[in-house]
């Protein structure tokens, strides 16, 4: 490669410092210095940072060199965490106080809601070369006119951790800032035709300072990514529509060793004892034989526990093990990260905060408690551990039940397939745009179809149509046309005429400032000790909390003496055992991917089993029953699992025990045919005073519910749409409610015995006719949708979280999302926020169109409705989720542990006392 | 079971479009309009939508139209806030419309109290009163009162024969099929003594009587031991008392 940049002084720098560059770097620089857009695609530690950054400092350095870098904004880094824009700050200033002394002319500063008033004064008057922001920040920049001279050199724009935005709103959020950005420097600089391809001269020599005329560079923009898939896509995402974007794919560069672990033994449901102390055991295990463990928990309370659990177990290492998580005050978090990475940390305990890239220094373990939902979530948790390139990767997937074992064997496999789930950008979300709109009418007053355009030209807004682009400005605005012919001040935020509009001045603008952003703020309460805040805890959460409960923060218990609106107040209570658990479900449904995966193993595990069976039949014909397998036909289907899902014999024995059992009761599900396994529920036994006595009236009582589980192997999003509309219409012909429990492998649905239903009536409860809009009536009232409502409204600038004048007590009017919601469903139930608030669940949260596509698929297919006479194996995930609630008092582990050992017994007894055993 | 009105007591009448209709007099109750409430909002920068405040007059008219009263009483809190926005200049003005055809009494509620300068400012010549009798019923908003005089008032009501009648609690009542749904209905309270009316601001989240302690000192004195709910334009009686 000849590109000028490489023989510079940055670039000899480098090489007497690094030695040979990183795959990632050798692809990368050659393309940057032609000027392309690149998506680079790398794990953690292999030098992501210079592949971008390099060849900026270099264009720089030689603009300083030069005499021509003047005091404008060149670059602008916008990562989604703060803490990755201070690493930068100092791995950027490092080398460049090294390139040119103590006071390097090319200044770097960082830019967050945590800058100070005068430092942002200061950043005006003097700004920095290399600007480091997130995307609210840059957003606020951008609803600043005085700013947009400023903003408009930018030459380059780096995203950092964009797999970690691609798929939300708050990603959909920037890429409206990053097209305005390069606007601003297209009309700057009168650059030509949108995507044009600069030349390459122009790039090399960085563009130069002063306003140079003709032809300028439009604005270069660099995404780094971890593992995803389709690149393809997250390429547009950064690009827009207009733009051509090169890929850069080292995700292979780093090796990467991931494994299934599990505390449970051949016997996978012990007499006593719980896995989860066993679980804790061998965690530990794995703690002490490593420098330093990486565990991740799939929620915050899981940390919480896991923490609290290891330090009690290991008294020895319970200094040096912490817990990290995002509620956690943020200086209660810089100091976990900051000793983990001075290396006096053995263990961390996180939620997903330590996901992305934050330097942490070098883990050498990561660990995954219950399985990470996905498998891009895997390669991504497990790229923490073995911080260079040189060092392999090494995960751990914890599985503490049987039902996370093949999922945990199913991900590791597709994870070393690198076979990933596709990133889902948001399809033009309403209520940010209605942000950005009022962002961009702060600076000018616009011309409708020039801002539409623009909004189109951000790749997840581009079908967005010109009816609902016009649906936002007129909320925007205070309400339609017909209310601004009755009113002469109808308070919009917006003036809006046919043509242009405009944000009111004033108030409205800097109220706006205080609320750009689209994190949607769930009501949370502040917990502190007499001596220092310590986080905070879901506003729900706190409700059932009694004063002088025990509870854990930062994986330390804690008692409560007094709660507050906002604020709740402890006091430490070392070695008290909580008296409340902190029991929130996992938000994250299975990936589609993982359970195809199983899906397909359910499948040939059937296949091989009736092979087998057939096989034991022909030599040895005399064994009556022809549906089981022998012995040596056993350990042949043990061998078969564990090369199937490569993962060992042990784990493999244990899926074994487990879905032959399922065999004895029922059947195994798979996509042939929708299994719904029918169990009557008896009431409560009482204490047997004769135990012929009690099983006789055992089988004389009636039951008291009736459960069904309803083999939807689809992940929980789309079974959630899939057992609502299921409930709906089942109230609707039997009358009364039906309960329905979404799972990740199917749903239970819980009807009273008069409910019950035939095979005929299961049939009509899945057709696919009227889905969608039953789906639609069933949210209409759902806690879900008012939830949702509730960002949407924030997002969307209908209410607002923070004001400029906070302290005038006056404008802070309390409000209701309830009750907003309730009169907008009755007198606006078309209203943008509300349709938003509707597309949200439908798309996201409920995949819809994943539970239609199934339905679809299995109209053709039977349905086998199969009375059980106990929950079998294969359903108990399921059932454990459905009767969880009634347990709240106990560790989640030891619930599905006892339920678990119950069932086993249930089962092992009716074997016995069965004539056919005998 | 379900229906849209329901006597109470002789004469007394729960209509489920959230008034009291007092046969014999022929009086109509509402209570706690707050008008306004989303200019309120607005003017503070949140933008609420405006539609419903028609609705709280055009509501406000269907109920007068269908019973015909020669009294119509607004049982307090008719504004919400004192807003400089010319829509609750109109929605006032339409309530002075209705005094054409019925004497229109406005009882003061503590949201009230620029009222009386919004009412000359509408051009309306609408007396504003702390309280007012209806036969042995009295008439008040509910706010204010020292509890000894609130149990007093609630005594002399009974011994009357009457029942305090008030609103300012805007009582509701939490409903849920115990999984992924719940609504929050208004209710009326009633006891021997008393009766509260739900709030006839579509605004009125409500307060949930079943957990919360009461705003009004005669909801704090009274037996209220009947619960009205309103299920989808519907009354629906229930069989506990509200418990503070």
């Amino acid at each position: 490669m000849s590109s000028p940049g490489r023989n510079s002084r940055v670039f000899a720098w480098f090489r007497q410092r690094y030695g040979r560059p990183t795959p990632a770097q050798r692809a990368a620089w050659p393309l940057l210095a032609r000027g392309a857009n690149v998506l680079i695609a790398s794990p953690t530690g292999t030098g992501k940072t210079f592949a971008a950054f390099l060849s900026v400092l270099d264009a720089l350095a030689q603009m300083h060199e030069g005499g021509t870098l003047r005091d404008a904004i060149h670059c602008v880094y916008v990562s989604p965490l703060r803490a990755l824009g201070y690493d930068l700050e100092k791995n950027l200033n490092e080398p460049l106080r090294e390139l040119f002394g103590e006071k390097p002319p090319i200044r770097v500063e960082l830019r967050t809601g945590d800058t100070s008033a005068s430092q942002r004064a200061r950043q005006f008057v003097k700004p920095p070369h290399i600007l480091l922001t997130t995307p609210e920040s840059l957003c606020v920049l951008l609803s600043q006119a005085k700013w947009l001279p400023v903003l408009g050199e930018v030459r380059w724009l780096i995203v950092d951790e964009i797999h970690a935005l691609a798929d939300n709103k708050r990603g959909a959020h920037l890429t409206l800032s990053i097209e305005r950005l390069d606007r601003l420097r297209r009309s700057a600089f009168g650059v030509a035709g949108q995507g044009a391809s600069p030349s390459a001269e122009a790039a090399a020599d960085g563009t130069s300072g002063g306003r140079p005329t003709g032809e300028v560079a439009a604005m270069q923009r660099i995404g780094l990514s971890a593992t995803v898939a389709p690149l393809a896509e997250v390429a547009q995402f950064l690009v827009g529509t207009h733009g051509q974007c090169e890929i850069v794919d080292v995700t292979t560069a780093k090796k990467l060793e991931l494994r299934v672990h599990t505390p449970l033994r051949k016997n996978p449901y012990p007499e006593a004892g719980f896995t989860g102390q066993r679980l804790i055991r061998e965690l530990g295990g794995l703690i002490k034989k490593h420098r330093t463990t990486l565990i991740f928990c799939n929620v915050r309370s899981g940390a919480e526990a896991t923490t609290f659990w290891l330090r009690e177990n290991f008294p020895e290492l319970a200094d040096v093990i912490e817990c990290h998580h995002a509620s956690l005050e943020r200086d209660v978090r810089r100091e976990v990260e900051d000793r983990l990475k001075r290396g006096e940390l053995r263990a961390v305990v996180c939620s997903t905060s330590l996901e992305l890239g934050i330097d942490i220094g070098a883990i050498e373990l990561v660990v995954m408690m219950s399985t990470p939902k996905g498998v891009s979530k895997a390669l991504q948790r497990a790229g923490r551990a073995g911080h260079n390139i040189h060092a392999v990767s090494r995960g751990v997937l914890m599985a503490t039940n049987v039902a996370d074992l093949v999922e945990a064997c199913a991900t590791a496999l597709l994870a070393r397939t690198r076979h990933l789930e596709e990133v889902r950008v948001p399809q033009a979300p309403l209520d940010v745009l209605a942000q950005h709109l009022v962002s961009m009418g702060c600076t000018a007053r616009w011309n409708r179809a020039e801002a539409f355009a623009l909004v189109r030209s951000a790749f997840p807004f581009r079908s967005l149509d010109q009816i609902e682009f016009d649906d936002v400005l007129d909320y925007l605005a205070g309400g339609g046309q017909s209310l601004r012919r009755q009113y002469t001040e109808v308070f919009g935020k917006i003036d809006l005429d046919a043509e242009t509009f405009e944000t009111r001045p004033g108030r409205v603008q800097r109220d706006f400032l205080q609320n750009v952003g689209v994190i949607p703020s769930v009501g949370s309460v502040r917990v502190r000790s007499k001596t220092r805040a310590l986080g905070s805890v879901e506003e729900s959460f706190i409700r059932w909390v009694r004063i002088g409960d025990v509870f854990m923060i930062a994986g330390r218990p804690v008692r409560l003496d007094r709660v507050s609106t906002m604020e709740a107040w402890v006091t430490p209570a070392p070695g008290a055992l909580p008296t409340v658990p902190r029991w929130n479900a996992s938000k994250m449904p299975l990936s589609n991917r993982v359970c195809e995966e199983i899906v397909a193993f359910r499948r040939e595990f059937k296949a091989q089993w009736e092979a087998q069976c057939e096989a034991d039949l022909q030599s040895a014909p005399h064994r009556a029953d022809g549906n089981s397998a022998s012995h040596q036909g056993t350990s042949q289907l043990a061998a078969w699992i564990a090369r199937r899902l490569d993962c060992g014999n042990a784990n493999a024995e244990i899926i074994l025990k487990t879905h032959l059992a399922q065999l004895e009761l029922s059947e195994i599900p798979t996509a042939d045919f929708l299994l719904v396994e029918e169990f009557l529920e008896l009431p409560q036994e009482p204490p047997p005073t004769s135990p012929r006595g009690s099983k006789a009236k055992r089988r004389a009582a009636a039951p008291v519910a009736i459960h069904y589980f309803f083999h939807s192997l689809i992940g929980r999003a789309a079974n959630d749409a899939l057992a609502r509309v299921v409930t709906l219409r089942l109230s609707r012909f039997r009358g009364g409610n039906a309960i329905a429990t979404p799972h990740d492998y199917g749903f239970v649905l819980t009807v009273a015995p008069q409910q019950q239903f035939n095979e005929e009536e299961l049939r009509s409860l899945l057709r696919v006719e009227g889905f969608g809009s039953e789906l639609e009536n069933s949210l209409a009232q759902s806690e879900m949708l008012k939830y949702h409502f509730r960002n949407a409204a924030q997002t969307g600038l209908m209410v607002y979280r923070n004001f400029f004048d906070q302290h005038k007590p006056t404008r802070k009017l309390a409000w209701s999302a309830e009750v907003i919601f309730n009169v907008l469903q009755q007198h606006e139930p078309d209203h943008v926020l509300l349709r938003e608030a509707r597309r949200d669940i439908l798309r996201v949260f409920l995949d819809a169109e994943g539970a239609l596509a199934y339905l679809t698929a299995q109209a053709d297919r039977p349905v086998r409705l199969r009375r059980v006479p106990r929950v079998p194996p294969l359903s108990f995930a399921m059932y454990a989720t459905k009767i969880k609630e009634a347990l709240l008092v106990e560790d989640p582990w030891e619930v599905q542990e006892r339920l678990f050992n119950l069932w086993w017994k249930q089962i092992e007894n009716s074997a016995s006392s069965s004539p056919s055993s005998s | 079971m379900h229906r849209a009105r329901l006597e109470f007591s002789p004469g007394l009448w729960l209509d489920a479009r959230r008034a009291l209709w007092l046969e014999g007099p022929r009086v109509l109750v509402v209570a706690d309009l707050h008008l306004g409430y989303a200019w309120a909002h607005r003017t503070s920068g949140n933008l609420l939508p405006v539609s419903v405040a028609e609705d709280t007059s055009a509501r406000l008219k269907a109920l007068t139209a269908d019973y015909a009263p020669a009294e119509l009483v607004l049982l307090g809190d008719i504004v919400h806030a004192a807003v400089p926005a010319e829509a609750l200049l109109r929605d006032l003005r339409r309530i002075g419309e209705l005094a054409s055809s019925m004497v229109v009494r406005l009882i003061a509620g503590n949201h009230d109290a620029k009222l009386p300068a919004l009412l000359l400012k509408a051009g309306l010549a609408l007396e504003l009163r702390r309280e007012f009798r209806v036969g042995p019923h009295l008439l008040l908003h509910g706010d204010g009162a020292d509890e000894a005089i609130a149990r007093a008032r609630l005594l002399a009501a009974r011994e009357r024969g009457g029942r305090v009648i008030f609103g300012h609690e805007h009582p509701a009542i939490q409903l849920s099929d115990g999984v992924t749904t719940s609504a929050r209905c208004a209710c009326f309270l009633a006891g021997k003594e008393a009766l509260v009316l739900p709030a006839f601001s579509p605004w009125s989240a409500g307060t949930n009587i079943r957990n919360g302690t009461f705003l009004s000192p005669y909801a704090r004195q009274a037996q209220l031991t009947h619960t009205v709910a309103i299920v989808a334009n519907k009354l629906l009686p229930l069989n506990f008392p509200a418990r503070a």
